[in-house]
């Protein structure tokens, strides 16, 4: 195969690697980003009840 | 209980399962390092194939890497499976987890890569040969892996019912890696066989960084994702403790 064609193949096999995982990046990202929201809203309910407390 | 919110809140997960972050971003880090070396010695060190393959041939050096890592990490799930079925011990379901979602992404990787690199080198995308075809069977059992998890509402019943599928979805493991050793005939060359890899010492070089980067990602992955699962864990337990 010609090296003009062969680079083709590699250069998107390497690029689907990065992709996938900076695609792999973005939905961790987004997990992370929900449980912190999660966690400053059980913070600032244990801050009302100690409040009330 | 207060305490315990506020623990997570700062950031610091009471459960002493979760993984040291710091820890995490220096095998990450180291990860990287051999990865970018793997494909330095690759690309320009290492000689060109002389086959057939040619310049092709320079997608072995992440393709090969990454197929043994969905492997280890389904390896990894059979043993915290076999474990949880021993022990009932939650962390060893979370280690299934994790482990069983990060071989499904290596799996997929495989695949992409594989099938560039089966147009390139054997003329055509997939072969219904035996290396690919259990790889795939593979990579359907394990996505059933999930679908099952979700079916399943009892959470003891559900990490029962996972870690026997992970049991049993594992015998598919070893029959792929050794496809090519025992079915000689499919179009999957022996990377490392009993008489040697039969490969430059460049290349092997270049294969051995790839192999040690990708499995350090792997654990670095692993540990991310632990920790994400022990964060999880905790919210639902503070969340039913706030009675929501």
């Amino acid at each position: 195969m010609p090296l003009a064609e062969a680079a083709k193949y590699v250069a998107a096999a390497y690029g689907a690697v990065l992709l996938v995982f900076v695609a792999y990046l973005a939905v961790t990202g987004r997990r992370i980003g929900r449980l912190r929201r999660d966690l400053h809203a059980l913070d600032e309910e244990v801050s009302r009840r100690e409040r009330d407390a | 209980m207060v305490q315990s919110a506020a623990t997570v809140a700062a950031g610091r997960v009471s459960d002493d399962t979760a993984p040291a972050p710091a820890t995490t971003t220096a095998i990450l880090a180291l990860a990287g390092v051999l990865l970018a070396a793997a494909l330095v010695v690759g690309f320009w060190v290492a000689p060109t194939d002389a086959s057939t393959l040619g310049f092709s041939q320079k997608i072995f050096y992440f393709h090969a890497p990454i197929a043994e890592t969905a492997l280890l990490a389904f390896g990894v799930a059979f043993v915290a499976a076999l474990l949880y079925l021993r022990r009932g011990d939650a962390r060893y379901d979370r280690l299934g987890v994790a482990s069983v979602r990060l071989g499904l992404l290596f799996s997929l990787l495989v695949m992409i890569t594989g099938v560039i690199w089966g147009r390139a080198a054997w003329g055509v995308w997939w072969a219904w040969e035996p290396r690919l075809t259990t790889f795939l069977i593979a990579c359907l059992l394990y996505s059933g892996y999930f679908v099952l998890r979700g079916a399943v509402e009892d959470e003891s019943r559900r990490a029962t019912y996972a870690a026997l599928f992970a049991v049993i979805a594992f015998v598919d493991v070893p029959i792929t890696f050794f496809a090519t050793r025992f079915l000689p005939e499919g179009l999957h060359p022996v990377v490392l066989g009993p008489a040697g890899s039969g490969m430059d010492a460049r290349d092997l070089l270049a294969f051995l960084a790839g192999m040690a980067g990708m499995t350090l990602l792997f654990v670095g992955l692993l540990r991310l994702e632990l920790g994400i699962e022990a964060l999880r864990e905790e919210l639902r337990e503070l969340k039913y403790r706030l009675g929501r």
